[in-house]
């Protein structure tokens, strides 16, 4: 269950999403992810994906229900690393589509405020007109840390992160 | 998805827009990270930096298949790579260039001293693809790189000696490459350093200026004898931090012209050097910089390495003594007149000085010792490189001692220290001295 506000406000904030599975023969899929939605009281989360970008990904999870997730704050670079083991693809959703607007515009925004050229800052959240969006929503099973560094990779536990969260 | 080439994906491995990397674990967990850097090896092959032990890390050693989404850093377009991990090297040319790279990454992203290189994991490129394609266009290219290697190459092998070579190398750099700050070093193979025979873009020449291989972004390229590129300049690989380290840590720093600094640009936004080499013989180092950050991309790179080649083959046609006396000039009418200029030497370190003021030391303060030295005797003007090699006062190093590229050092310092004396060509092989005062030779004591 994700409640602890400081991740929530990471997910909420001008973040990169990329979304990882894998098939039966253990070789990775990686997609990146429009926007993410934090749903049933932090219980579950919700990762949109553009289809025609991540046909294997989502065979993937599909087959497995295997999902990693991870989410980048585009100033700090403070990153977090969500895991699902009941991923399943579901319907894009008209709150699933208000939400990738908000994550494209904060983002980009912020991109633009840390000088990167306008159309370069959109240009890398922007979607075709009439996209096609499948939504992956699975329960976070693992969280970890995944800050550059040496710390990356430390488990922050589904549990703790509720709010006692370790660094 | 669309397949195509690696090396057509360059542009999108410079670090320039962070990558992830996907990973499983034997037990079929997928893990996801963001990473710095894609390192271009060659067609089929990427290097990852290894800077920790990562859940990355003990996942492609479980099992070594890995899947990178890539980002172009104009365009927004997205490619994705299908890997198959190889091995991990520690040190040498690939560790040392992408070890520059991340120190430049680091410095950009205000992680200085956090990335740190451990190894570079080298990756079999099975397939890439076009995830997405371009949202914006290509920028247009600084310069027309073939066009201006098609322009050059030619006018190198056809100067007909160092001299001439090196003005058509740094005038070729200013114009057909758009590189307006450029140094070139020589090698001094003998005494293991690197000294400055010419330069452009700066205030100061700073030639005869000398380095040790190792030391900043030059260094490393020498030692290496590697390209290295710096998208972000990085307090790690200057200069003047570099020699007072060097200074500190070498017996052989003591020896390094020191009197004279590298120049540099104040606010250097990104560098390259990259070896003028003669097989595995290092024969002298191109570097160039600019202010704008990532001003050399891979495209830059090859183009400098490919100048360098050719550099390297047209000074080696060039070695040798081969003398073209010219016509005779107009007779010396040395207007040699008013106080002498007092010229003292010292001979623990061939250091000269013209008015109590410092010229050069080493085996070109040797080189003018001599000449001075035969013309207060005979009244002589003109001499000949085989001459110089011959005689026993001047130290110069039994090996790779490129006479040559000694006198151009000389003659440019020469040039702008002193307006009265000066060296200047008389035909292939042969130089003439011309003093506007008469001179008092003074051996100090040291």
């Amino acid at each position: 269950m994700i409640t602890d506000p400081s991740l929530l406000a990471l997910l909420a904030g001008p973040i990169a999403i990329s979304a990882a599975s894998r098939d039966a023969g253990l070789r990775p899929s990686v997609a990146h992810a429009y926007g993410c939605r934090v749903v049933s009281g932090g219980r579950q989360l919700r990762v949109f994906i553009l289809r025609d970008e991540a046909r294997q990904l989502l065979a993937d999870i599909t087959a497995s229900g295997e999902v990693a997730t991870v989410y980048s704050d585009v100033r700090s670079f403070r990153s977090l690393q969500i895991k699902g083991r009941d991923a399943t693809i579901v319907s894009f959703d008209a709150e699933d589509a208000a939400a990738q607007l908000v994550h494209h515009r904060i983002t980009a925004e912020e991109l633009v405020a840390l000088g990167y050229a306008a159309p370069l800052a959109h240009g890398y959240f922007s979607v075709p007109h009439k996209a096609d969006f499948a939504t992956v929503i699975f329960t976070p099973h693992d969280i970890f840390q995944q800050t550059p560094g040496p710390g990356a990779g430390d488990r922050l536990n589904a549990a703790s992160a509720t709010g006692g969260a370790r660094k | 998805m669309t397949r195509i080439a690696l090396a057509t994906l360059r542009a999108s491995l410079e670090g320039a827009i962070p990558s992830e990397i996907a990973t499983c674990d034997a037990t079929g967990v997928p893990n996801v990270s963001v990473i710095s850097d894609v390192h271009y090896v060659d067609a089929n092959h990427v290097a990852i930096s290894y800077q920790f032990f990562s859940k990355t890390r003990a996942n492609i050693l479980a099992n070594p298949r890995a899947t990178v989404l890539l980002k172009h850093p104009a365009t927004c377009a997205q490619y994705r790579l299908y890997l198959s991990y190889l091995r991990t090297e520690t040190e040498g040319a690939l560790f040392e260039t992408m070890r520059a790279k991340l120190a430049g990454i680091a410095s950009h992203e205000g992680m200085s001293g956090i990335f740190r290189l451990l190894g570079a994991d080298i990756y079999h490129v099975e397939e890439a693809e076009i995830v997405r394609a371009d949202m914006l266009p290509l920028p247009s290219p600084h310069a027309p790189l073939l066009a201006a290697l098609r322009q050059t190459l030619p006018r190198l092998r056809a100067a007909r000696d160092l001299d001439s070579l090196v003005a058509t190398l740094l005038s070729s750099l200013r114009g057909d490459f758009r590189l307006p700050h450029v140094m070139l070093l020589m090698a001094d193979a003998a005494c293991g350093k690197l000294y400055t025979v010419a330069s452009q873009g700066y205030e100061e020449s700073g030639v005869g200026a000398e380095i040790l291989p190792g030391q900043g972004v030059i260094g490393v390229a020498a030692r290496e004898q590697t390209p290295i590129r710096i998208a972000h300049a990085t307090r790690e690989y200057l200069y003047g931090r570099a020699i007072r380290d060097a200074l500190r840590a070498s017996p052989m720093a003591a020896r390094l012209e020191t009197e004279i600094p590298l120049p540099g640009l104040t606010d250097s936004g990104s560098q390259i050097a990259v070896p003028i080499l003669n097989g595995t013989e290092l024969m002298g180092v191109i570097y160039a910089e600019s202010p704008e950050a990532g001003r050399f991309g891979y495209d830059e790179e090859d183009a400098l390495m490919i100048l360098a080649s050719a550099a390297g083959i047209a000074i080696q046609e060039l070695q040798g003594d081969v003398e073209e006396i010219a016509a005779p000039a107009a007779p010396e009418i040395a207007a040699e007149s008013g106080a002498p200029l007092v010229i003292r030497h010292y001979g623990t370190d061939d250091s000269v000085f013209i008015d109590d003021e410092y010229v050069i030391k080493g085996v070109a303060g040797s080189i003018l010792w001599f000449l001075l030295g035969e013309y207060a005797r005979t009244g002589r003007v003109e001499f000949s490189n085989k001459e110089l090699r011959l005689a026993p006062q001047i130290r110069l190093p039994e090996f790779s001692e490129n006479l040559e590229a000694r006198l151009i050092l000389l003659r440019r310092r020469l040039a702008e220290r002193s307006q009265q004396l000066t060296l200047d060509k008389a035909g292939r092989g042969r130089f003439r001295l011309t003093l506007a005062r008469p001179i008092q030779l003074i051996e100090a004591e040291s």
